[in-house]
């Protein structure tokens, strides 16, 4: 980690650089860190590894065209050579007669600080929680695996018209999937630094995923579901990317043309964009400066608004919501700290509710299948179980769902009071279990 | 002004090997006098180029330039892996360090010591063959080349989105070990693509040229990107992508399909590349991508597929996204079966999965199989697919070396599916989806109608099993596939799949139609 001020020193040298070279606007990008893991499969640690590496990016707009460089080396030389590669590619550019300008200098909000207490435990500490995991699975003949990670990343941003944002992040992750006879079981918990993970709570709920149950046959069709929160945070990341992105929305390919104030989904379903949540890796800006804000996406289940960058906002004349990726982005903006607003439901009172139906801890390998309607497919993965009688009454086979998450969601049963921080730092969720009314299934493999 | 004490050469100047070679020499005796057991470095070069226009607008146009190394050791019987681009003196020894505390932070975790397979310490140098290189062509050129690939999708009437692409990669990379191994590469890849997209009120279709996800791409010169064709094919996907609006849906049920040679690809990949990788095989990424139904206890004797069904790994290949002259690890590149007659007979693997197969597997004794490889200089090397490669059909060999035309009027009801678009497999990669872009209806050997939405789905060694006639060489390509994910920290890799259109009966189709 090299700090805010020589981070604001090298995208400061960046700037006059552009400036020297005639450069009309420029951004500059710094990031780097370090990241740990210690991976471990068959009951024993297989792979730890370590990356340290810091990333400069550099921005030339000449007029409206756009070139963009990037390069590792940050030293004086390597900060030139990454500025007078970018000003030569917008030099040989075309016009881009949607661009209007950079963001402009801001002020950010202030975002929550570790706690007293929070820090890495390292690599000897990340063992020594492999050990409780693995020597728990042994006791109950199971095959632990898994990965314990711990991360310290720094981001600056800066461009030609003031802009200067900092951040400093970290993120700490531990999973764990135990594999016996009736099956597999998987659990984890993500948070910013290892001391906060309690390994005996993923050790506990995987063993318990891989060892409930005698298996049962369960045919493909049609149930009602419990989606615990890894399985919400898969299908959310749909949501998110083919939603409300401002690109695709205003390219007709979204599923939310046409539909903003309408009542798309239940009433009980509500989904912000807040970057600012402590429970998850709040960030005060985007990566071209812009401050965020909480937006809301889906307000008691109508289609409310669609996130928007500095070049999209100015193209579809909407304001930038402060949703911009890394330059050049041909993906568009997309909420990255969604959280799906918790109900009151504690998940075993869910399910007493089942009539027949299936827990599902996690889907795997979720592709779309249509664009408009949302529907993707997937399989379910490591504890899917089955509910008659609002008891479970033994494991499943994996099963593929083919479904629209769009009429999915319109029948929403119960929403858990279980909010859980997950994915990755660079795109968190917070999620709550869902009970929807019914979710089509259509096929089987063979194991569970 | 100095922010980080490096010794690297310049990126837009060229690699200097020499520079490597002081790295790798620091690195070599920081592992000397760190006492390990075994050690090997991988310091690189990376840079890549990529270009992507739409409607008429060049929304992309960046250059990336990365340099680092990464060191493996084998201490206390573990691997420790560090990586960074910190290039001093310095640096290099803090990070030799930083890979034995943490093998030494896995040895207190019970386990049986690393033991890879003997083999000789390789000295050597690759460098793809290309008649162009991709790096020297101007971006002006490149740029006009793509905007003219862009431009011949909107003549048709009704296109929502027209796209065109283009990527090209260099990595210059040394391998060195403390067994002797020292070898320098340069890989040269490059390749590119166009989309059409079709909107309505409640459909969205898309077609791509020669391939989806970004185009067809290759190890080797521009000079292939330029006999892509891509203007010439523009307008005919453009109409594609506007028919597909008003076309059928797929039917549901069960059909005889034949699957183009660019879907069959993402088939090889993922139903028989990843399933047959040996790390899955021992479980060693059950945490992440999943186990496979190919166990170690089916080697030699599992029916696979029909006996027409020969697979291949091969990163020998010319043009093949996977093809390279020695892998991550230093072993040489080769060409080994996997299905051989339809029978499960060897999976990929690395020296230490090799040793392991030896060790547990009757009969087992071959060697590493070359398939190691790491995404940049910062990522842990492990086994990722080369070229692999569902051999073609052969009139000495299988039976037949099918004309597609002749395999069109062969069948009588089916359906012939190109151009993946979506695709979904389970953690032992056997109960498999794919949908297409575009599919037509087969009628008593006749293409018939255009559908859309098509989708497919089976189990994998049932699907491979019904198939019963794949077309010859002639119809061959190794398709590239830059966009394979796999480990943790997850890592992005390029494999290549030959393929030519074959056919499988009895298929379920139609999902969305059931």
């Amino acid at each position: 980690m090299l700090g805010k001020q020589k981070l604001k020193a090298m995208t400061g040298y960046a700037l006059k650089e552009a400036k020297r070279l005639g450069v009309g606007e420029a951004e500059v990008v710094i990031w780097g860190g370090t990241e740990e893991l210690t991976r471990f499969a068959q009951n024993h640690i297989h792979q730890s590894v370590s990356l340290t590496d810091t990333q400069i990016h550099v921005r030339c707009i000449l007029g409206r065209k756009i070139g963009v460089a990037r390069a590792n080396r940050t030293d004086p030389i390597g900060i030139r050579t990454a500025v007078a590669r970018a000003k030569m590619l917008a030099t040989l550019q075309r016009e881009d007669p949607h661009f209007h300008s950079l963001p402009t200098r801001n002020t950010y909000r202030r975002i929550s600080r570790p706690r007293k207490g929070d820090k890495h435990i390292g690599s000897s500490g990340r063992a020594q929680a492999i050990a409780i995991i693995i020597r728990n699975a042994l006791e109950h003949d199971l095959v632990a695996s898994g990965a314990f990670s711990e991360s310290d990343s720094e981001l600056g941003v800066a461009n030609s018209h003031g802009v200067w944002a900092y951040h400093i992040g970290a993120a700490a992750s531990l999973s764990s999937i135990v594999m016996g006879e009736r099956g597999s079981g998987f659990a984890s918990q993500n948070t910013k630094f290892g001391s906060g993970i309690t390994t005996n709570e993923v050790s506990d709920t995987a063993i318990y995923k891989a060892t409930h149950g005698e298996f049962v046959d369960v045919p493909a069709g049609e149930y009602e579901v419990i989606l615990e929160p890894p399985a919400v945070a898969e299908l959310l990341d749909f949501f998110g990317w083919l939603g409300p992105n401002a690109r695709i929305y205003h390219e007709d390919v979204s599923f939310y043309q046409g539909n903003i104030g309408k009542q798309l989904f239940d009433s009980s379903l509500t989904i912000v964009d807040d970057p600012f949540q402590a429970a998850g890796y709040p960030m005060a800006f985007d990566y071209e400066g812009t401050p965020k804000k909480k937006i809301t996406l889906v307000n008691r289940g109508v289609a409310q608004n669609v996130v928007y960058d500095s070049y999209h906002g100015h193209k579809y004349g909407k304001e930038n919501t402060g949703h911009a990726l890394l330059a050049p982005n041909t993906w568009g903006p997309i909420p990255t700290h969604m959280v799906l607003l918790p109900g009151k439901q504690n998940v075993s009172a869910m399910i007493k509710r089942v009539k027949r139906g299936l827990l599902i801890t996690r889907f795997w390998y979720t592709r779309v299948v249509h664009h408009k309607k949302l529907i993707l497919t997937g399989m379910t993965r490591d504890g899917t179980f089955f509910i008659e009688h609002g008891t479970i009454v033994g494991r499943a086979r994996n099963l593929r769902y083919t479904e629209s998450v769009l009429e999915a969601l319109k029948d929403i049963r119960g929403i858990g009071n279980d909010l859980s921080l997950e994915g990755s730092e660079g795109s968190p969720s917070l999620v709550p279990t869902l009970h929807l009314g019914k979710f089509r299934f259509t096929g089987v493999t063979q194991h569970g | 002004m100095v922010f980080t004490d490096r010794v690297g050469s310049s990126p837009t100047s060229g690699t200097s090997f020499m520079n490597f070679d002081h790295i790798a020499h620091t690195a070599l005796n920081a592992l000397e006098l760190s006492r390990v057991s075994y050690g090997d470095l991988k310091v690189g070069q990376y840079q890549k180029e990529h270009i992507a226009t739409k409607d008429g607008v060049v929304e992309a146009m960046e250059s990336n330039d990365s340099m680092g190394y990464g060191i493996r050791v084998v201490k206390d019987g573990r691997w420790g892996f560090a990586a960074s681009s910190d290039l001093s003196s310095a640096g290099i020894h803090a990070t030799v360090k930083k890979a034995v505390v943490l093998a030494r932070a896995a040895a207190t975790v019970k386990a049986d010591p690393v033991i890879l397979t003997q083999e000789s310490p390789l000295r050597g140098t690759y460098k793809t063959p290309y008649a162009e290189d991709p790096f020297t062509v101007s971006m002006d050129e490149k740029v006009s080349f793509l905007l003219a690939a862009d431009e011949s999708q909107r003549r048709v009437k009704h296109l929502k989105i027209s796209q065109a692409y283009y990527t090209g990669w260099k990595q210059e990379k040394l391998f060195a070990s403390t067994q002797g191994h020292w070898i320098t590469q340069t890989l040269v890849e490059c390749g590119g693509g166009i989309e059409a997209t079709a909107t309505n009120a409640s459909d969205v279709q898309s077609r791509s040229f020669p391939n989806s996800f970004r185009g067809q791409f290759v190890t080797g010169g521009f000079e292939n990107v330029r006999g892509m064709k891509l203007i010439d094919n523009g307008q005919r996907i453009a109409e594609e992508a506007v028919a597909l609006l008003s076309a059928d849906e797929c039917p549901g049920g069960k059909r005889d399909i034949i699957l183009d040679g660019n879907q069959l690809a993402l088939q090889i990949h993922e139903s028989c590349g990843h399933a047959t990788e040996g790390d899955r095989a021992l479980g060693w990424e059950a945490s992440y991508a999943g186990t496979t139904f190919l166990t170690p206890d089916k080697l030699g004797i599992f029916r696979y597929g029909a006996p027409i069904v020969n697979l291949t790994a091969d990163a020998t290949v010319p043009l093949g996204l996977g093809t390279f002259g020695y892998d991550d690890e230093g072993v040489a590149a080769q060409r080994r079966y996997l299905v051989r007659n339809g029978i499960f007979v060897d999976y990929q693997t690395s020296r230490e999965v090799a040793s392991i197969l030896q060790k547990t597997v009757p009969g087992y004794d071959r060697s590493s199989g070359g398939t190691v490889r790491s995404e940049g200089w910062g990522h842990l090397p492990m086994i990722r697919m080369t070229n692999i490669n569902l051999e073609p059909g052969d009139n000495a060999q299988s039976g037949k070396a099918w004309k597609l035309s002749d395999l069109l009027a062969d069948t009588k009801n089916g359906i012939f599916f190109s151009t993946n678009k979506s695709w979904s497999i389970d953690d032992k990669r056997l109960n498999f989806q794919f949908g297409t872009e575009i599919a037509w209806e087969i009628k008593n050997g006749k293409r018939g109608r255009m559908l859309k939405n098509a989708t497919y789905t089976g189990m994998t060694p049932v699907f491979w099993g019904s198939c019963d006639a794949i077309c010859g060489r002639d119809h061959w390509v190794v398709w590239g596939t830059p966009n394979c994910g796999k480990g943790q920290p997850s890592q992005l890799m390029h494999t290549g799949h030959g393929a030519s259109p074959a056919r499988f009966r009895g298929v379920d189709v139609g999902v969305l139609k059931r």
